[in-house]
């Protein structure tokens, strides 16, 4: 097993690498126009870009100007998305502090949408897959549908539409509106129940998605050999199912689980851009569309960072579960 | 991760199609056929998309010659209130610039555009873009997943590590970042390779979506070269390209059809999400997605703007999402209801 | 999503001005007493903003209107400053701060001196600490550090002898600034400014205390230390005794989320004569959609939209509702808008074209867009009517019926154009295809930008229109290089009240970009100018020569010659399409009261807003 974890950590050390390298052409050198330029921003002389030039180091050769970003990604005290390089130009806030505020925000979401997901999808996957063909079944298969079909960006508007203005017009209780005022902080916001319409929506095509896999996945291992030997055991059909068919329906949903979650860490961008909410997501979309490439670079990295622990958390967990997979 | 896994399989992962069993007696295409329609829903799904199609298809005309009007025509003084606020869905027939027309069915935009003619208009972009970039997904995809599978050893575990990295990237954010490196600017990027339009989304998104393809491929690829026909044409001296293309190829027609299906709606749901976003399609492009970002500054006044273009790329990825398992169940009864 | 304009370049490279400030004598202006009897103070203000500021409050970077709002209501005092009132009533003038009154200048116009009040200190921590001359210097040193300071302050003061010097980092202190005791600054010039009192109400000039701004060459703004009647919530939990790196920046201003701003202690009423400051404390969120706020201001939840337009959905619900009118507020922002052509890229090096646009517009229907009549008043010329004593109040070079556009005089002007080969009134050669025109993507210039693009569409003008985020849009408006033909939706406003503000900086050799800003249009561009960014044309047009003549004139001849500069410029040289000479509109919740303009910054002034009752209930 250490051998095997050891190439899969070398195996994500490369992709972390990739995602660095092409981070770095997409936002440093495919953008016409001079960087320093865009860094130095409007009405400078020609010397206070040479300045921002000399400043930024981009009249080194590539590698070198690609070293000094590439050395701000490694975990490392004073290296780790260090100021000298990952300091916004555009509001001259180091993109560590923007990030490490925001990442709260993003985490209540992601793990909040997360539980709210696995509750409803699961149980919803093994109601159907139990009673097959059933009335349940059917309502539950409808819904996954449903769920996988809906764009989160127009189920948040019409959520906030409804819950939110329709209930306060007709002075019925309401969900409260988007955002996170001044003065609340995120525990009270929690508590004021700003997350629940986010965690809904976000959730629902997640949910959607791990019913049909749990529903899939758990039909299969119900004709599997074991679970007729158990059967034939005289096994209540209840312990069979919940003893054994569900172990190994379940262990794919987790690494599912893990590589979804890994991902919205890095920012929910459209669900925190639909209801205002000021996490990761939000601030890249940001430093996207200003250019701001040091908080691009940061971001997009540390979101590839967390795909790929995820990713090996995941591997960990998948071998502690399936005794079936062998580390060749 | 390992693929056997394939913890990243957003699409479906309850199945893994195994096309190469079949019944003997009836053809197999008759008996996906009867299997298939006596799915309602997919029948449903199917003849939406067809009546979707032809909206498309035919959205020029309806805006010449029935509503006359186009979807980038302004009726600021009909259509919007002295504080700029549109109207909503109307039926009647309406006076507007001095002739008496059809109503905005729809309503209108908070530019006094009519919503109507944007929707279907939009109906074009969305599946032009969800075509192309499923095309260019299924073209790479198909071809990764068959040479790693046909090869095998050290290609294979190349080609699949290169899936494995391609799925592990933020895909959204560097699908924004290129968008609005590449399609802001006139001369586009890469020294004008790359130019911004419709093709440049649509590019992007099928950048991205090919892995997916590539290994439901490789899988049936991997188990097929084994098979009898395959040695039998080995055994004639056929070349490795002439096996692939003329054995191997057609025998994996059916899950490329049902994945490529499935990919669909969520390529349409991606090119909305870009636009909503705003590094999408050219501004006077119709989108739905932008459309939804143009409604979100003012959806409880006019809630139409948010309801009509969401409601269709709704129905739209819904109705391929049905016939994508309608056609997967009929391909493969294994995993049918 | 409605992101709104506050025009954000203002004029960067001043033209000599002599007028404006002399001897106004009306100064200390203190506003309306009777209010101010009626005001409870107390409660809390809950502003809202679209987006956070441009520069992280750091006064030698910020050069956005909105933070120039903040600064001057509440954290920032300077020598001279504005009272925070509308125009007509002495928004416009300069009021002592910190000075005791206006300064006195020389003979020759070269040295000015400026007499501080005495016993005015900082906020904490450096509450112990009073506010000197050297303070002031040391604010224009940093101004004139080139890498502290961005977007360009050192235009305005390298009229201060040895400024360029410091700056090149030739000199070890800025020669023309001396403070012969703590209470007295003396200003030596190169030459004669007579808006020297107006570059000295600038932030940029604000005291700094003695350490403060050490090792806070990029991030000043977050360790800002006060002089006004607010500072930023945990103002006094700084500590400047650690290294710089070690500092942890002020609690209440958290980046892209929230401004929290409190009273600051050391603040005496007694020594500000023109602030009111009521409210208790200030706390502004950032982000979210103008809707959401809109709904937010019916419930009293926030009281003010600081940045942003009302949708109009918002504006017709109060402006159709008796009781709740009074809580509109339209007050013009001393600002046009246009749309610019680049001169010197086809199809609009031909003035016939950029006529025919000027005539196929239909500026009312861009100003419903924007909201309707109460955002505006329908521009024709270029200069403001209020700088110009109304002279060109009724010059209308390109009229059309309720200013909806003249499609068949545009098409006689397109006849005339050598880019309408067959003479048929629609532009028929390759220039008019696939224009590349550029916008700002926030409402509503997408919505203008496709009401343009339907107006010149039957003239044969198909453009293709980029859109940006602001910033980058001015940027691509600016950049020469990136031949943008035709931008979309510039605005300008005055930095004082003269037409010359109006001029060099739009229409000058001073103001073209790269380096400078603002001429988007190229007039005034050289030969070779032109050739070193790629421009075919060799040749536009030129109003150097208006300018300088009118620049030296004073009194009713300045205002005749600007007015005649503003004719021949709007009608002959036509860079522009003006549609809209701006409103700033704000509406407010019903726990607002004296709610006031502030023209300086073109927005709310929060030091005379109060709340119903001190606050109590809210």
């Amino acid at each position: 097993m250490g051998r095997y974890l050891i190439r899969r950590t070398l195996f994500l050390i490369l992709v972390l690498w990739i995602v660095s390298v092409l981070t770095f052409l997409i936002f440093v050198k495919l953008p016409a126009g001079d960087p320093a330029r865009r860094a130095a921003g409007t009405r400078t002389t020609e010397a206070q870009v040479e300045e921002a030039r000399e400043r930024l180091g981009l009249n080194d050769p590539i590698w070198v100007q690609y070293t000094r970003f590439a050395k701000g990604l490694v975990p490392w005290p004073g290296w780790f998305l260090n100021e000298q390089v990952y300091y916004s130009f555009k509001n001259f806030v180091p993109v560590k502090e923007e990030i490490f505020g925001r990442i709260p925000v993003t985490i209540t979401l992601a793990v909040g949408a997360g539980a709210t997901w696995l509750l409803v999808g699961i149980p919803i996957g093994i109601i159907s897959a139990i009673r097959r063909r059933s009335l349940a079944d059917r309502a539950g298969m409808l819904f996954a549908l449903f769920g996988v079909s809906a764009p989160v960006f127009w189920l948040g508007l019409l959520f906030l539409y409804i819950f939110w203005f329709k209930f306060q017009q007709m002075g019925w209780p309401h969900a409260p509106g988007s955002g996170i005022p001044t003065g609340e902080n995120l525990f009270e916001a929690v508590l004021a129940g700003r997350f629940v319409m986010p965690w809904i929506v976000l959730a629902l095509s997640f949910a959607a998605l791990y019913s049909r896999m749990t529903r899939g996945n758990l039909i299969e291992t119900m004709g599997e050999d074991y679970i007729r030997t158990a059967r034939a055991k005289g096994l209540s059909e209840r312990r069979v199912i919940f003893k054994h068919g569900l172990r190994a329906a379940l262990t794919p949903v987790v690494t599912m689980f893990g590589m979804d979650l890994g991902l919205l860490l890095g920012g929910a961008i459209i669900t925190e851009t639909v209801f205002n909410l000021p996490g990761v997501g939000q601030y890249t979309l940001n430093a996207i569309k200003t250019s701001d490439f040091p908080a691009v670079m940061g971001v997009t990295v540390f979101a590839a960072f967390f795909v790929v622990v995820a990713n090996l958390v995941v591997d960990v967990m998948y071998a502690a579960l399936d005794p079936r997979v062998r580390y060749s | 991760m390992s693929s056997a896994a394939a913890p990243g399989d957003v699409l479906d992962p309850t199945s893994v199609t195994t096309a190469g069993t079949q019944i003997e007696g009836r053809t197999p295409w008759q008996l996906f056929w009867r299997r298939f329609r006596q799915d309602k829903f997919a029948i449903a799904g199917c003849v939406f998309i067809v009546l979707m199609t032809l909206l498309a298809i035919s959205a020029p005309w309806i805006a010449d010659n029935l509503l006359h009007r186009g979807p980038n025509n302004l009726f600021i003084y009909d259509s919007l209130d002295e504080y700029g606020l549109p109207i909503g869905p109307t039926f009647e027939k309406m006076e507007l610039e001095g002739e008496l027309q059809h109503g905005f069915w729809f309503g209108a935009d908070q530019a006094g555009r009519d919503l109507f003619i944007r929707v279907i208009y939009g109906a074009r972009t969305s599946l032009f873009v969800a075509l192309v970039a499923t095309g260019i997904a299924t073209i790479i995809g198909v071809t990764i997943g068959m040479i790693a599978g046909f090869y095998r050893g050290k290609i294979d575990t190349f080609l699949m590590r290169l899936t494995d990295v391609v799925l592990s990237l933020p895909i959204l954010l560097l699908a924004l970042g290129l968008s609005a490196a590449c399609g802001l600017q006139k001369e586009g990027c890469l020294g004008g390779l790359i130019r911004p339009g419709l093709l440049l989304v649509s590019y992007i998104i099928g950048l991205f979506s090919w892995p997916y393809i590539a290994r439901i491929i490789r899988g049936q690829v991997f188990s097929l070269r084994e098979k009898e026909f395959v040695e039998a044409a080995r055994a004639q001296g056929a070349s490795n390209l002439r096996i692939m293309t003329r054995e191997i190829l057609p025998n994996v027609i059916a899950p490329i059809i049902v994945y490529t299906t499935l990919i669909i709606p969520i390529n349409v749901i991606f090119e909305a999400a870009l636009s909503f976003l705003g590094v999408g399609v050219p501004a006077t492009t119709p989108s739905w997605g932008r459309m939804l970002s143009e409604a979100s500054a003012i959806f409880e006044a006019a809630w139409w703007m948010m309801f009509f273009p969401g409601f269709f790329l709704f129905m739209t990825t819904l109705a391929f999402n049905l016939a994508g398992d309608g056609l997967r169940d009929a391909l493969d009864p294994k995993t049918a209801k | 999503m409605r992101k709104v304009i506050k025009i954000f370049g203002i004029a960067l490279a001043i033209a000599l001005v002599t007028a404006a400030c002399g001897g106004n004598g009306d100064t200390g202006t203190t506003e309306g007493d009777q209010a101010t009897e009626d005001i409870q103070a107390g409660g809390t203000l809950k502003v809202a903003l679209l987006s956070d500021v441009s520069a992280a409050f750091d006064p030698q970077k910020e050069y956005y209107s909105t933070t120039w709002g903040f600064y001057r209501c509440c954290l920032l005092r300077t020598l001279v400053s504005y009272p925070g009132l509308p125009g007509d009533e002495g928004g416009n003038e300069l009021v002592p701060d910190l000075a005791t009154g206006l300064p006195e200048v020389s003979e020759d116009g070269l040295t000015w001196t400026f007499q501080m009040k005495e016993g005015i200190n900082y906020a904490p921590p450096f509450q112990d600490t009073e506010i000197v001359a050297q303070d002031i210097i040391r604010a224009l040193e940093r101004t004139a550090d080139p890498e502290a300071s961005a977007n360009g302050y050192s235009f305005y003061y390298s009229i201060i002898e040895g400024f360029d010097e410091f700056s090149e980092g030739k000199a070890d202190e800025i020669s023309g600034l001396n403070a012969p005791d703590d209470h007295t600054l003396e200003i030596t010039l190169t030459e004669p400014a007579g808006d020297l009192p107006f570059r000295m109400a600038m932030h940029t000039t604000a005291p700094i205390p003695e350490g403060a701004a050490d090792g806070h060459v990029r991030d000043y703004g977050r360790y800002l230390v006060a002089s006004g009647p607010y500072m930023f919530e945990g103002s006094e939990d700084l500590d400047f005794s650690k290294p710089a790196d070690k500092q942890d920046p002020v609690a209440g201003y958290e980046p892209g989320k929230s401004i929290t701003l409190v009273r600051n202690p050391s603040w005496d009423a007694e020594t500000d004569e023109f602030r009111d400051a009521y409210v208790e404390r200030i706390e502004t969120t950032i982000g979210g959609t103008e809707e959401d706020i809109a709904n937010k201001i019916d419930t009293g939840d926030i009281h003010i939209n600081y940045d942003g337009v009302p949708p109009p959905q918002q504006l017709r619900k109060y402006q159709t509702d008796p009781e709740l009118k009074d809580q509109v507020f339209a007050y013009p922002s001393d600002a046009v808008r246009y749309i610019s052509f680049n001169v010197a890229e086809p199809p609009f090096d031909d003035v016939h074209i950029r006529r025919a646009v000027n005539f196929a517009i239909d500026k009312e229907g861009m100003r419903r867009l924007r909201g309707g009549p109460l955002f505006g008043e329908i521009a024709n010329h270029v200069i403001l009517n209020t700088l110009e004593n109304d002279l060109n109040a009724d010059f209308n070079p390109f009229p059309s019926d309720d200013s909806q556009g003249d499609p068949d005089a545009a098409m006689e002007e397109i006849k005339q154009s050598k880019y309408d080969t067959d003479q048929d009134g629609v532009c028929d050669a390759p220039e008019c295809k696939q224009i590349l025109a550029v916008t700002d993507e926030a409402d509503p210039y997408p919505d203008q930008a496709a009401l343009i693009q339907d107006n010149l569409k039957p003239l044969g003008i198909e453009l293709d229109v980029k859109e940006f985020e602001r910033t980058t849009m001015y940027d691509k408006c600016l950049d020469p290089s990136a031949h943008t033909a035709i931008c979309l939706a510039p605005g300008w406003g005055k930095d004082y009240p003269d037409a010359s503000t109006f001029a060099a900086p739009l229409f000058g050799a001073e103001g073209l970009g790269p380096d400078a800003c603002c001429n988007y249009s190229l007039v005034g561009a050289d030969a070779e100018y032109l050739k070193k960014y790629d421009y075919e044309v060799t040749d536009v047009p030129d109003v150097q020569d208006l300018i300088d003549e009118c620049t030296p004139l004073t009194d009713e001849e300045r205002i005749e010659c600007w007015a005649e500069f503003d004719r021949h410029v709007t009608e002959e040289v036509v860079p522009w399409v003006p549609y809209l000479f701006d409103n700033n509109v704000d509406i407010v919740s019903s726990d607002v009261v004296n709610y006031t303009f502030d023209q300086f910054s073109g927005g709310a002034a929060f030091d005379h807003f109060g709340l119903v009752g001190g606050g109590e209930d809210s």
